[in-house]
């Protein structure tokens, strides 16, 4: 009868009374949690980073494709013509089917991008990189931090993409296709970050602490999760991974290196899967805490977003599917496979971009909460 | 628009609205149930009042009619408030050409679905003998049986020989006895006894006029039910049980204990809170990011569990909502108050709503600091003291506000949004006040709006305006407070507080705002009210037992159909 239901009275009770309960770390007097609201690879377009030129539009992609799956200059503009629908479902397996077995029969490029040659797609060769240096040693990455001035910064996966067209950007521009994709994916999990300290508006320790969310979230009509909502924790201690950092003039920085592993959405990343983390973000405002994860994360993860999505990557994000496979696995730079010596993970640096969020565990039906303790 | 198309279009409204004329005249046949109400010489010259069906009243009879499964896929014209309340308003509410087409569209859409494959076999209790054409026995008990629970009585012969043979008429047409019953069902759903409720006096055994005891089931089901009678009270009223007084107490206190007293409870709450200002409420997405539709559908529930929960489950002061730190909140609430609120969906069970208890602490307690209340009385991009404060006067306090003189000026107020001095509202508002003009009314609004400051027109809190710490001191009638917290106190010890209340539900259920002739019996209830501990059950048990509550005052002669006319129409 009516609204009433006392089982809400012992949820309510107990989310009051584990108000007060810090999260992550039991000593911490203050936790502040979010949700990651915006991530996407790190990019630093800058003058002459890309002295080769860039790779070609996707006009000018499938242009080159189409020749190389033999087709002529007429076949190729009628399939480019506007209405051509027929044409660019042909044009679309041509460029799948551009590749060769050994046996010289055709096979698709975008499922084994070694059935055609290395195109040597363009990178970046310029000075500056967003990151970090991950090995800890200032004479391989290559890279100077451009915010920081830290040298010997890794960020070969920027060195590989950054002379796309999509990817030559700096904020606040984004990274045209990840951002996107981020954008659209409502069924992408949700990757919420709690800082503990004893006193986040001073410097100090601080733990920072990776969960996955058992539930989405809900998004303004600006495409961001509206701040302040709860998310249930998922239990998969997988997904759970701490760091230990430091608050400093309102920059909190992990360097002590640690492992990170969160679920996403095949649409963006498979997974995002870190090791060696390093972790900048700047939290003078905290409502809006930004900045910069790093780590080794697999090439070959990272190319499969592409790869799933072959055809509009091709042909619409002027990405070459095979050129990025032969790329990152010429840069990747660490864990080494020990038969063949192949680098299993690249270095990478991701923007990553917080909104305040409300964190709750559950346990068989019961509630423990972890508040955010905003100022504001 | 093209002129032939503003031909087809004005044809087509005069067709419907002939159509609502044709089937007024006809259904105003009278019935011969009323025919045994008797009418007195005084009776004659009393008004016979109607009053319109509100759109929550529509709804909540079709639910209760015909079940859950039918969708009301529509809005029933909106009504006019009076004296605080669209139920006095319904009085007045007429059924324009346009309003017609409504009822109509959903009288159609209502009756095919109630008559679908999906549906008939659960709503029309009856198996025809054959689908393909009429079946009386059946197609008319089924009519019969519903247009009692429509027209709140049964269907006089000359109104029932009219629908069977409507009904009769499009099944053997159609050669679909479900489509025959569909059109009956239809032409009962248009028709003004259906549409509005019928008040018809009744010399009482003082020779005073008071409604008969069908009129009477009719008013006390809408009281309490925000519905028509169930066939209880209708036989309690057709049997004369419901003029003794054991008949009505037994009827009333039956009704006081029934689930069905959440629905009425929420439709006078609606009323008065005024939540059908929900439907043109709008926020700057950009200044206020969290609000959506969401945050408005259960802003308005947040407010009513809150309300049902303190007055009818745990049967608590009507005061103390006021104060009450217990609420409902869903994830899209919990943004706006920053409190957690992981609902029972995030893991996976089909349960939005938790129940929570702020912080003896919290700066927001009662259901004035709710988003329904805050976010209604504000601007779309910036909170409002003043709206805040005339809500809080209207609504709670039964005061009126006078409006804004025509030559008002806001230059003052609005030039002085990005003032470096002027950072807060409150300062701005002083800066207003200045003019004479404004000063006698921003007194009884601002200082008690002002203390609500700190829930922004989303109703998010906050604590500073422009970087400046908002200032949340006030008085209220003497009573000095520091902030909203203190201010609900106020509100809550002000005697005025339950007495318009008692005025609010008393209006509510005779459809009329109270007058100065009602003081005493006001009085006497305000008294009942506060010796039963602010109790809304004990308050609406003592107004429906009340005679006076069916007393019909005499009126002059109005542009309603009088008993006398009725009569003579006999």
């Amino acid at each position: 009868m009516y609204c009433n239901d006392s089982s809400r009275s012992t949820i309510s009770t107990a989310l009051t009374a584990i108000l007060l309960l810090g999260f992550g770390s039991n000593a911490a007097a203050e936790t502040r949690s979010f949700v990651v609201n915006w991530f996407h690879l790190a990019t630093y377009q800058d003058e002459g980073d890309c002295p080769d030129g860039l790779n070609p539009d996707s006009e000018k992609l499938v242009q080159q494709l189409l020749a190389q799956a033999g087709w002529s200059a007429q076949d190729i503009q009628k399939a480019q013509t506007q209405g051509a629908e027929r044409n660019a479902a042909d044009s679309r397996i041509a460029m799948m089917m551009r590749g060769h077995n050994a046996d010289g029969t055709p096979a698709s490029a975008w499922h084994d991008p070694t059935s055609v040659p290395d195109p040597h797609i363009k990178t970046v060769k310029g000075k500056y990189a967003i990151g970090f240096d991950l090995d800890g040693k200032v004479d391989t990455g290559g890279f100077v931090e451009p915010e920081t001035g830290a040298v010997g910064v890794d960020n070969q996966l920027y060195r590989a993409l950054g002379c796309f067209i999509g990817y030559h950007t700096r904020l606040p521009g984004r990274p045209a296709y990840e951002t996107s994709n981020w954008d659209w994916s409502r069924g992408m999990p949700v990757w919420l970050v709690s800082i503990s300290g004893d006193d986040l508006d001073k410097d100090g320790d601080v733990t920072v602490t990776f969960d996955l969310a058992l539930h989405t979230g809900e998004r303004n009509a600006k495409g961001d999760y509206i701040a302040d909502q709860t998310f249930v924790l998922s239990t998969n201690r997988r997904y759970h991974h701490v760091a230990r950092g430091r608050i400093e003039q309102g920059t909190l920085t992990v360097k002590q290196p640690f492992e990170l592993l969160l679920r996403a959405d095949g649409s963006i990343l498979p997974e995002l899967d870190l090791v060696q983390g390093q972790l900048r973000l700047d939290v003078k405002d905290w409502r809006a805490p930004a900045g910069f994860i790093g780590g080794y994360t697999p090439w070959l993860t990272y190319w499969f977003m592409y790869q799933q999505n072959a055809g509009a990557i091709e042909a619409s994000e002027s990405i070459n599917i095979p050129g990025t496979y032969y790329t990152f696995r010429r840069f990747a730079d660490a864990e080494p496979d020990p038969d063949t010596g192949q680098n299993q993970r690249i270095s990478a640096a991701f923007r990553i971009e917080l909104t305040p969020a409300m964190l709750a565990s559950s346990s068989l039906g019961t509630y423990s909460a972890s508040a955010s303790r905003l100022k504001k | 628009m093209s002129k032939n198309r503003k031909s087809r279009v004005v044809i087509v409204a005069v067709a419907i609205l002939g159509v609502a004329i044709a089937a007024t005249v006809f259904f105003f046949a009278p019935a011969s149930s009323e025919k045994n109400r008797s009418l007195s010489g005084s009776a004659k010259m009393a008004d016979a009042s109607l009053r319109r069906l509100t759109d929550t009243q529509y709804r909540q009879i079709i639910l209760d009619v015909l079940g859950p499964t039918i969708r009301v896929n529509g809005v029933v014209e909106p009504g006019v408030r009076e004296a605080g309340l669209i139920e006095v308003g319904s009085r007045r509410a007429s059924v324009s050409a346009s309003g017609m087409a409504q009822f109509h569209a959903l009288a159609k859409d209502i009756a095919e679905q109630a008559t679908s494959e999906t549906n008939r076999n659960t709503i029309i209790s009856c198996v025809p003998k054959a689908v393909d054409a009429w079946d009386a026995q059946c197609g008319e008990q089924f009519l019969s049986q519903v247009g009692r629970l429509l027209f709140r009585r049964s269907l006089g012969p000359a109104e029932s020989q009219a629908i069977f043979a409507i009904a009769e008429k499009s099944a053997t047409a159609s050669k679909d006895f479900y489509k025959g019953v569909g059109e009956g069902l239809s032409s009962l759903l248009i028709a003004p006894q259906f549409l509005f409720r019928w008040e018809i006096p009744q010399v009482a055994r003082d020779g005073t006029l008071s409604l008969d005891a069908l009129s009477k089931a009719s008013r006390l089901s809408f009281f309490l039910w925000n519905s028509g009678p169930d066939l209880l009270l209708l036989e309690a009223a057709e049997s004369g049980a419901l003029d003794t007084r054991s008949g009505l107490r037994e009827q009333v206190d039956r009704m006081l204990e029934s689930p069905r007293l959440e629905a009425g409870t929420r439709a006078f709450f609606i009323d008065m809170f005024q939540f059908d200002h929900f439907h043109e409420l709008v926020k700057d997405a950009q200044i206020y990011p969290k609000f959506s539709a969401q945050v408005i559908n259960d802003a308005e529930e947040q407010t009513l569990r809150t309300v049902v929960d303190h007055l009818l489950v745990r049967q608590l002061d009507y005061r103390d909502l006021f104060t009450t730190r217990r609420t409902f909140l869903t994830p899209v609430l919990g943004a706006i108050y920053r409190v957690p609120t992981p609902s029972d969906k995030s893991i996976g069970m089909d349960r939005r709503w938790i129940s929570y208890e702020f912080d003896a602490d919290d700066p927001r307690p009662g259901i004035l600091m709710q988003t329904s209340f805050v976010t209604l009385h504000s601007h779309p991009g910036r909170s409002s003291p003043t709206l805040r404060g005339k809500a809080l006067r209207e609504i709670f306090l039964c005061q009126k506000v006078p409006d804004p003189p025509a030559n008002v000026s806001f230059t003052e107020f609005n030039e002085s949004q990005n003032s470096e001095v002027l950072r807060t509202t409150r300062k701005r508002l002083e800066a207003h006040a200045t003019a004479p003009a404004c000063a006698g009314c921003h007194r009884l609004t601002d200082p008690i709006g002002l203390a609500m400051e700190v829930a922004d027109s989303d109703g998010s809190f906050r604590t500073e305006e422009n970087g400046v710490a908002i200032d949340t001191t006030g008085n209220f009638e003497g009573t000095v407070f520091s902030d909203a917290a203190g201010l609900a106190e106020a509100i809550r010890n002000n005697p005025v507080l339950p007495s318009c209340l008692v005025n609010r539900v008393y209006s509510y259920g005779t459809g009329r705002a109270v007058t100065s002739a009602d003081r005493s019996a006001q009085a006497t209830l305000s008294d009942s009210f506060a010796k039963n501990g602010y109790k809304l059950r004990s308050l609406l048990r003592e107004i429906a037992l009340d005679d006076e509550f069916y007393r019909v005052p005499p009126t002059k002669s109005s542009n309603l159909m009088t008993v006398q006319a009725k009569a003579t129409k006999q």
